[in-house]
């Protein structure tokens, strides 16, 4: 027989965001809490992605201290192990289902299959990386393909090398690193490929892991095919113009042994989809309100699934919002799903979470902008405010708190964010 | 004798003839109704071209085109281990592809020693493994024509096949779309409405009078909401369908497993890694096969290496044929998309591209979608490399059918076919070399025919000599891998139970526990493979199939490899050697 057991909150992930939660949880008297675990990489540790992230930038917000990956992560797991909570490692949720009291949610692990029956669920599955398909680059397969979290795990976990002659599709936050330390570690970093006309990370991380390194960083450069027979053997480049379109005659092939892709990272929704959850276009994430919750009552999200966050303080964040959300549905609170306030997307505004406004609670509202800008101001024409930003670019969130007060100036249901010079 | 004579003669005088219209000077020469073609092109283009147009003649049976397009090929040197005797064999099967695993299963139903021989470590690794997967009606092929024959027959002996192997193989059926673009050439030379009528009530005749001269069962459907409702996002201007019931899908991957291993418990021995590098005659006949690892003593051999049949008969002195590769790209959909496509989906377009069916969109077994595959001549066999320019042409020519579906694509990747230049399967007992089996351009529809060429072999074997006495105790009953995402929760637990590793899901996207991906490596230790590459797993579990290509499970499952198999994890082999997943131990004396 199938083990059946109920929990007011369950949280899958274990993660930054999914950590944070169950710790926020377990401070607001919840009694019945499950966390549930499935690492990617190494058996039954938590912290998610973090144990591999042995480079600083940790925590400024968070924790008011710059520390490591795995710090950050020991820090959590030392709270969460003081508190309550059924921890469910090396489990993986496979199926979930709403119905009108309970979400279900099937789990397995080496001892079986459990049915956990749950009146809240926070979803922290976190993301997943994108693969050399999904940017389009032609040519063989050969063996010396990763993506930048791969080779992050077999360097930081498993101690393999996976090449020395490295080309690194993206310049995300994550390929920055890995170059970096694929440097430290004596390889050649041959490029870093960019199809943007400005880095995809922080630019703390592209002066530290690059110019620092004398790593050559191309902009409006596109990866085009995979040249190799067994292994890697190089790869063709070409520049593209300002419709991010090859330009004839500007392919060149750099000889390496190893490509690295690091082209982005994807909200894993696979749980969300199958409640039905209305996901976000933008975002690739669910469409939640300001208590996190998604288009599926008493289901909440957090973290990289629900948008990709360049900093793990906010996916704590997030995190420590859904728990109270979950916490003020098990208290008796009701969240309001009539006519809510809808955030609408503006000029040079690529996303922004939450979508909706119950507008009965204060909020953080996380955006990200369509490209880098200098001295611009950030519009909320509906209730007037208007926010200086001296420099911004793609890669970080801007995120800003507004007060339930100023929210309920608004009065024809919908927020326009925009932002202009 | 005499009556062959005539027959070359009159080839000589219609090749020559031909030959004369082209701007090359070509030289031939015909033996035995086997073309040889010799002279100088300057493109590949010209090569095939000059090729098809030979093979295309009727009685021609094989073309070997020496023609040279560009520097002289390099031979590669082939280094015979002379030093050990590796056994004595009734019939050698070279290639493990679905072609030699389904001779040697087949074989493998009487007393015979039986070995294959592969260059691989691994089967189905070459032709095999890189198509759609569809068991053709026969349909599609032309009247006349050896394979179109076999393909029939073989499609009817898939239901048996699939049960006793205990692989997934369902008939979805095809549904043939006739749209105003089914007939380009005389859409514009003639007057709309007659060209409707042609559409409507003349095509679909025609496809029926084939179906059933073929004796294939076909519905035409000409109520629009019944196609609509069998499958809802197709192009709206679609005028009549025809449905195919007989069409199905199989993983070919997995049929090729299955086969080894029921062939494998039957008797039959599995040479991995080992490669051809010639042949021992006496007055003709074959009496062994040396290879790199060794020599084999045997009285037939089978041919079935796929896209090196023409060099393996080269080396036994019998090369009736040239293989001229012919590439095809695939586009694999996310899962998520599987509601957009619940049959095989083409869009009748006539007369049609030559050279090949032109691909179709259709359902994976496994719920995913394909689009493809395309057809590019390429002068190299090896060459599996996708182009942006395949991609274009794919979306173009399949993104009418499903105009609306998003497109979520998980991989791409291409196939060769081992095509002959008289586009027909060649199967037959050499001309020249006794004991010697042509099984060579098994092309498309060859895994639908499969079962039935394997049918042919035991003819043909049994004409030339062999004497074939049924085993008694031959098992046809081979048991898959069991499939966590295939089970219900009753099974799941009770696998759990007995075997807890069951219950570690390793491949998020596919379901796929850590004991499938165990017992995958025990199988394939099981056949006789030496070296357990990532790809062998992935084949037989599934795992690293899914969306995220194998980006969190690909380092649990090489973690494994290297447990199972006692090798440091950087060791591992991606496809085949040498190909190793990583380049040095950094933290060896941390071990």
């Amino acid at each position: 027989m199938v083990v059946e057991k109920k929990y007011d909150l369950t949280i899958i992930g274990g993660g930054a965001a999914g950590l944070a939660s169950a710790i926020r949880a377990g401070e607001l008297n919840m009694d019945r809490i499950a966390l549930i675990d499935s690492p990617p990489y190494v058996g039954k540790m938590l912290g998610g992605i973090l144990p591999q992230c042995i480079h600083p930038g940790f925590g400024l917000h968070y924790f008011k201290e710059d520390l490591t990956g795995p710090e950050f992560a020991y820090r959590l797991i030392e709270r969460l192990d003081k508190l309550d909570i059924d921890i469910f490692r090396d489990t993986y949720a496979y199926d979930m289902k709403a119905t009108k009291d309970y979400c279900k949610i099937m789990t397995v692990n080496s001892s079986g299959i459990t049915r956990i029956l749950s009146r809240t669920v926070i979803c922290a599955t976190g993301a997943r990386e994108r693969n050399i398909f999904e940017i389009g680059v032609v040519g063989s397969r050969p063996a010396g393909i990763f993506t930048a979290g791969e080779a992050q795990a077999l360097m930081d976990l498993f101690g393999v090398m996976p090449g020395r002659n490295i080309v690194i599709i993206g310049s995300g936050d994550i390929g920055l690193i890995m170059a970096r330390r694929f440097a430290l570690e004596g390889a050649n970093v041959k490029a870093v490929i960019e199809l943007m006309p400005w880095p995809g990370g922080l630019t703390r991380n592209v002066v530290q892991c690059l110019e620092d390194f004398n790593i050559p960083l191309l902009l409006s450069h596109i990866a085009l095919r995979v040249l190799g027979k067994n292994r890697v053997e190089g790869i063709e480049i070409a520049r593209v113009d300002e419709s991010l379109k090859p330009i004839d005659g500007t392919e060149k092939i750099i000889k390496c042994d190893t490509i690295i892709v690091s082209a982005g990272i994807v909200p894993r929704i696979d749980l969300l989809e199958k409640v039905g959850a209305l996901i976000d276009k933008t975002t690739n994430g669910p469409i939640v309100n300001d208590f996190l919750e998604t288009s599926v009552p008493n289901i909440f999200a957090a973290g990289n699934v629900l948008v990709i966050n360049d900093l793990v303080d906010y996916a704590a964040e997030q995190g420590e919002i859904a728990a109270e959300s979950a916490a003020y549905i098990i208290h008796g609170g009701r969240i309001p799903h009539k006519n809510p306030i809808k955030i609408v997307l503006g000029k040079n505004v690529r996303l922004a979470v939450p979508q909706l406004l119950t507008g009965i609670r204060d909020t953080y509202i996380y955006i990200r902008v369509k490209k880098p800008m200098k001295n611009v101001y950030l519009y909320l024409n509906e209730i007037d405010i208007k926010i200086k930003l001296i420099s911004i670019i793609p890669s970080e969130l801007i995120r800003i708190f507004l007060r339930k007060e100023e929210i309920s100036r608004i009065g024809n249901k919908i927020l326009n964010i925009s932002i202009l010079g | 004798m005499y009556n062959v004579n005539i027959v070359d003669k009159i080839l000589s005088w219609r090749i020559g003839h031909i030959l004369r219209n082209i701007n090359y000077d070509i030289d031939f020469d015909v033996r035995d109704r086997i073309v040889f073609l010799n002279g100088r092109v300057k493109r590949y283009e010209d090569y095939i071209d000059i090729g098809l147009k030979i093979g295309s003649i009727k009685w021609v049976e094989g073309v070997v085109n020496n023609i040279i397009w560009n520097e002289k090929k390099k031979l590669e040197k082939k280094n015979t281990s002379k030093k050990y005797f590796l056994g004595e064999y009734d019939v050698i099967i070279i290639g493990a592809g679905i072609i030699g695993s389904m001779i040697a299963r087949e074989l493998s139903k009487y007393s015979l020693k039986i070995a294959v021989v592969e260059r691989n470590p691994d089967v189905s690794q070459d032709v095999s493994k890189a198509n759609n997967g569809l068991i053709h009606s026969g349909l599609e092929e032309k009247l006349g024509k050896k394979k179109t024959k076999l393909c029939v027959k073989g499609n009817k002996m898939y239901d048996k096949l699939a049960e006793e192997l205990d692989i997934r193989f369902k008939r979805i059926g095809g549904l043939w779309l006739i749209t105003p673009r089914s007939l380009p050439k005389i859409r514009d030379k003639v007057p709309e409405p007659l060209y409707l009528f042609i559409l409507k009530f003349i095509l679909p005749f025609i496809v029926k009078l084939k179906a059933i001269i073929l004796r294939i069962p076909v519905r035409i459907i000409w109520n629009i909401d019944k196609i609509f409702k069998l499958n809802p996002y197709i192009v709206r201007d679609v005028i009549a369908a025809i449905y195919v019931p007989t069409i199905g899908i199989i993983e070919p991957y997995e049929l090729a497993i299955a086969l080894i291993e029921n062939a494998v418990e039957n008797g039959v021995k599995i040479f991995f890694e080992t490669k051809v590098t010639g042949f021992r005659l006496k007055n003709n006949r074959i009496i062994g096969v040396e290879t790199d690892k060794g020599v084999f003593k045997t009285r037939f051999v089978i041919n079935s290496a796929g896209l090196y049949a023409d060099d393996i008969a080269e080396l036994a002195g019998t090369r009736e044929y040239t293989i001229h590769p012919r590439k095809g790209t695939l586009i694999l959909f996310d899962k998520s998309l599987s509601r957009y496509v619940n049959h095989e989906l083409v869009e009748i377009e006539l007369p049609r591209p030559e050279r090949t069916k032109g691909g179709c969109i259709n359902p994976t077994i496994s719920n995913h979608i394909l689009w493809g595959p395309t057809a590019i001549e390429t002068p190299y066999k090896e060459d599996r490399s996708v182009s942006k320019e395949e991609l274009v042409t794919i979306y173009r020519k399949f993104g009418k059918i499903v105009p609306n579906m998003p497109r979520k694509v998980i991989r791409y990747f291409a196939g060769t076919r081992p095509a002959t230049f008289i586009e027909d399967f060649i199967i037959r007992p050499s001309k020249w070399v006794k004991g010697f089996i042509h099984v060579a351009g098994i092309q498309s529809p060859g895994l639908t025919a499969a079962p039935a060429i394997a049918s042919l072999i035991i003819e043909i074997l049994k004409k030339e000599g062999l004497e074939l006495i049924p085993k008694r105790h031959f098992k046809p009953k081979r048991n898959a891998i069991k499939r966590f995402s295939m089970l219900s929760l009753e099974e799941r637990e009770k696998l759990i139970k007995n075997n807890p590793k069951y219950g570690r899901i390793i491949c998020f996207c596919e379901l796929v526990s850590e004991a499938e991906i165990i017992e995958a490596i025990n199988r394939m230790k099981m056949i006789g493979v030496k070296t357990i590459t990532l790809e062998g797993i992935k084949f037989r579990t599934r795992a690293m199939m899914g969306r995220c290509q194998g980006s969190f499970c690909c380092l649990r499952i090489l973690k494994m490899i290297a447990r199972e198999n006692n090798i440091p994890l950087w060791r591992n082999i991606f496809k085949k050697k040498p190909s190793e997943i990583g380049l040095g131990d950094i933290k060896i004396f941390l071990r």
